[in-house]
C-alpha cells in the first residue's frame, strides 16, 4: 500500500461522525468614512496612506522617485520604469530595484490588506524584493472586512495572489517592532478619488 | 519517566530570574495587544464558533477534502506527495531536491519541519539550508530549537543576538540595538534567498476546493524565497486543510489579531500554480496526525491553527520558557498534542498548567484545552507515569478529601501552621511559595465554624 493509501484509510477510520459546515457570513457594509478608515489603518500598519485625484498620481510618486536608480511601474499612470520585468525574467534583473510601483484590485478596511493579482504583478516576486513599494487604488475598490474580500476575488485561474497590509517587519528581536525585514522597507498606498 | 520532568527543566530557565521575569512580561504584553484587537471585532465570539465548527467539519470529512485538494492542486500543476511519517517526509524532500540538483536551500517558517527534523537531515546529505526567518535564523546560528510556534528566539535576549551576529555578520560585539542587527541581517539574508536553488515553505491554510495554499508571514522571506528560486517545495500536516476559499475570511481574521494583535500578516500569500518555468510542490505529511483523528477525546486538538495565543496568556508557559516542554510544539496545545505522540516521554507536560482555563479562552478555533489537559492526566496516571512522589501525594490527598474527620483536621493544621509560618525566614528565603508570593494570613477558624456560629440555626 502507498503513503497516501494509508493516510487515506487511517483518517477514513478515525474521523468520526460528519459535523456540518458552517454557513458563512456576508461582509459587512461598507462604512461611510470607509476611505479614513482604510488609511487610518494602514498607518497603523507601518505603511503610508495618501488620497489624491487621478491627476495628482504622477507628481506623487514622482516626488518618491527622486532618489531611485531603479524603477519599476506597471501602471499607465507612471510610465517611467528603467528597466524592463517580465513573467520569466532573470534574478539578476530583480535585484537592486529601488522602487517598484504597482495597481491593486481591492482594498480591505478592517486591516489595510490591498489585493494584489499575479497579472498586476508581472512578476510574482516584485513587490517582495522592491526597496520601496508603492501601490495604486481606486477609492471605490474598498471592502469592509475579509468576508467581504473573498466575495469579491473572482475564482479566476490566476496562479498567484497576496493580500499586502504595511511594509515587510520583523519583531524577532526581544519584540522590538523593526519595519524593513526582508522585503519593502516602505510602503505607501496612493489612493485615487 | 517521571512526571517532573518539565518541572526540572522550567527550575532552569527561571534560575535566571531577570530572563525569565522579561519573558513574563514581554509575552503578557502579546497577550493584551491581542486582547486589545479581538475587543474592536464586536463578533468576534461569532468568528471563533464559526471557524471551530469549519475545523470539525473538515476533520470529520478529512479524507474526501485530502483527495479534493490533491486533485485541484494537481490539475494546477503542482506535484503532491504524501509522507506516512518523518522519515519519509525528510526522504521526499531530499529527493525532489536531488532531482533538481538543488544544493542550496531557504526556508521560511515551518514547524513541521522542526518535528521532522529536516535540517539535520538535509546537512547529512550535504545540503545547504538557510533559515530565512530572522528569528529563525537566530536560532539556527545559535545551534538551538524555537522556544514559540511565532516568537522563535523569543527566549534570547538582545545582547545574545549581537553576540551572535558579531561572529556571523560582523557586527560590533556590543551592538544590541534590534534595528541595527535586523538590518545587519537583512543583507545576507537576501543574499541567501536570492541565490538558493530551491526554496521550503509552511502552509498555514491548504484549500481544497481550488488546491491553493495559503501561507502567512511578515517579514516576506517566504516569498522572497519561492518566488525566486526554480524550486519551491511546500510541507504541510494533513490537518491544515479547509474546505473552501471564502472560509479564510473567517481564519484570517482570528489567525494575526490572536498571534501577535496585528489585524493581518503583512503578507498573506494564494500560491495556486507553479511559477511560470519553475516548479511548485507539496508534502503532504500525517505523521501521528491520523491515528490522534481517531481519539475522540482529543481530536479537536488538530484545529490548531498554530496561532500561539495560548502559550502567551499560560502563566506557566511565560514563566518557563519553550525549551521547558521538551517538544517542537511548546505551551498548553503543546502539552495536549506532545502525549498522543509519546504518552511516556511527555507524561510531565499535562501537569504544566493550573487549569487556570486561559488557553481555552484566547483559543481562536475554541479548542477546550483545559479539558484536554485534564484528561491527559488521567490517562497518565492509568497509565503509570505519574512517578511515586506525585503518586504517593496523590494517594494521600485522596484520603484526606475523601474523609470528613482527615479534611477537617487537615485545615485546622493547615491553617495553625501557616499563622506561625507565614513571614518565617526559611519560608521566605528558602521556598519558591515564599520567595514570590506574600503569604496570606490563616483565619482563626474555617468556613463551616463560622457558618455554625453564625447562621445555623
Amino acid at each position: 500500500m502507498t503513503s497516501r493509501e494509508r493516510i487515506l484509510q487511517a483518517v477514513r477510520a478515525n474521523r468520526g461522525e460528519e459535523r456540518p459546515l458552517p454557513e458563512l457570513p456576508a461582509g459587512a457594509a461598507l462604512p461611510d468614512d470607509a476611505v479614513q478608515r482604510f488609511m487610518a489603518m494602514i498607518e497603523e500598519v507601518g505603511g503610508e496612506a495618501m488620497l489624491v485625484t487621478k491627476a495628482e498620481v504622477h507628481g506623487l510618486v514622482a516626488s518618491r522617485d527622486s532618489e531611485s536608480a531603479t524603477v519599476v511601474s506597471m501602471v499607465a499612470e507612471y510610465p517611467h520604469s528603467t528597466t524592463k520585468v517580465s513573467a520569466r525574467s532573470p534574478l539578476a534583473a530583480l535585484e537592486g530595484i529601488d522602487l517598484v510601483v504597482l495597481r491593486g484590485a481591492l482594498g480591505v478596511v478592517e486591516n489595510g490588506a490591498i489585493w494584489l493579482t499575479e497579472e498586476a504583478m508581472t512578476h510574482r516576486a516584485l513587490p517582495f524584493v522592491a526597496m520601496h513599494l508603492v501601490l495604486l487604488l481606486r477609492a471605490d475598490q474598498l471592502v469592509a472586512d475579509m468576508h467581504g474580500a473573498y466575495a469579491a476575488l473572482s475564482r479566476d485561474a490566476s496562479g498567484f495572489g497576496v493580500f499586502v497590509s504595511g511594509p515587510s517587519k520583523t519583531a524577532d528581536i526581544e519584540r522590538a517592532l523593526v519595519i524593513g525585514a526582508q522585503g519593502p522597507r516602505s510602503l505607501l498606498v496612493v489612493v485615487i478619488r | 519517566m517521571s512526571s517532573t520532568t518539565h518541572a526540572r527543566a522550567a527550575e532552569a530557565f527561571s534560575a535566571d530570574a531577570v530572563r525569565a521575569a522579561w519573558h513574563d512580561q514581554a509575552l503578557w504584553f502579546v497577550r493584551a495587544k491581542r486582547d486589545q484587537v479581538t475587543h474592536a471585532i464586536p463578533e468576534w465570539e461569532a468568528l471563533r464558533t464559526l471557524a471551530s465548527g469549519i475545523k470539525a467539519h473538515t476533520l470529520s470529512r478529512l479524507d474526501t477534502y485530502l483527495e479534493e485538494f490533491e486533485r485541484n492542486a494537481k490539475a494546477n500543476g503542482v506535484t503532491v506527495h504524501w509522507a506516512a511519517n518523518a522519515a519519509e517526509h525528510n526522504r521526499i524532500v531530499y529527493d525532489i531536491l536531488a532531482a533538481h540538483q538543488a544544493g542550496t536551500l531557504v526556508k521560511s517558517k515551518s514547524m513541521l519541519t522542526e518535528e521532522c527534523q529536516l535540517n539535520s537531515y538535509l546537512e547529512a546529505q550535504g545540503i545547504m539550508i538557510v533559515d530565512s526567518d530572522l528569528g529563525e535564523r537566530i536560532i539556527q546560528l545559535g545551534g538551538e530549537t524555537p522556544s514559540h510556534i511565532v516568537m522563535p528566539a523569543i527566549h534570547k535576549r538582545k545582547a545574545e543576538v549581537g553576540a551572535l551576529f558579531a561572529e556571523h555578520f560582523g557586527t560590533s560585539p556590543d551592538e544590541d540595538d534590534p534595528a541595527t542587527l535586523a538590518d545587519a541581517a537583512r543583507g545576507p539574508l537576501r543574499a541567501a534567498l536570492f541565490g538558493a536553488d530551491a526554496a521550503l515553505t509552511g502552509v498555514n491554510f491548504a484549500i481544497a476546493e481550488t488546491g491553493a495554499l495559503v501561507v502567512c508571514t511578515n517579514e516576506g522571506n517566504a516569498d522572497l524565497g519561492a518566488h525566486l528560486a526554480p524550486l519551491h517545495i511546500a510541507s504541510m500536516g494533513i490537518e491544515k486543510l479547509i474546505p473552501r476559499v471564502a472560509d479564510l475570511g473567517v481564519f484570517l481574521r482570528l489567525l494575526a489579531r490572536s498571534a501577535t494583535g496585528q489585524p493581518i500578516t503583512a503578507y498573506t500569500s494564494h500560491f495556486v500554480k507553479p511559477r511560470p518555468g519553475a516548479s511548485l510542490h507539496v508534502v503532504i505529511v500525517d505523521n501521528g496526525r491520523s491515528e490522534h483523528l481517531g481519539r475522540p477525546d482529543f481530536r479537536e486538538a488538530l484545529a490548531c491553527i498554530r496561532c500561539g495565543a495560548c502559550l502567551n496568556t499560560c502563566p506557566i508557559y511565560r514563566r518557563s520558557g519553550g525549551h521547558s516542554y521538551d517538544a517542537t510544539i511548546p505551551g498548553p496545545i503543546g502539552a495536549i498534542l506532545s502525549p498522543g505522540i509519546d504518552l511516556a516521554r511527555h507524561a510531565s507536560l499535562p501537569f504544566a498548567s493550573t487549569l487556570c482555563g486561559s488557553c481555552g479562552d484566547v483559543c481562536p478555533v475554541k479548542i477546550d484545552i483545559p479539558q484536554q489537559l485534564y484528561r491527559w492526566r488521567q490517562l497518565v496516571a492509568r497509565g503509570g507515569h505519574l512517578g511515586a512522589p506525585k503518586r504517593r501525594r496523590m494517594r494521600w490527598l485522596g484520603g484526606v478529601l475523601g474523609s470528613r474527620r482527615w479534611y477537617e483536621f487537615a485545615g485546622w493544621m493547615g491553617r495553625a501552621l501557616l499563622r506561625v509560618s507565614a513571614h518565617a525566614p526559611w519560608l521566605v528565603r528558602r521556598t519558591a511559595w515564599g520567595r514570590e508570593r506574600e503569604l496570606p494570613m490563616a483565619p482563626r477558624e474555617s468556613f463551616r465554624d463560622w457558618y455554625k456560629r453564625n447562621r445555623a440555626a
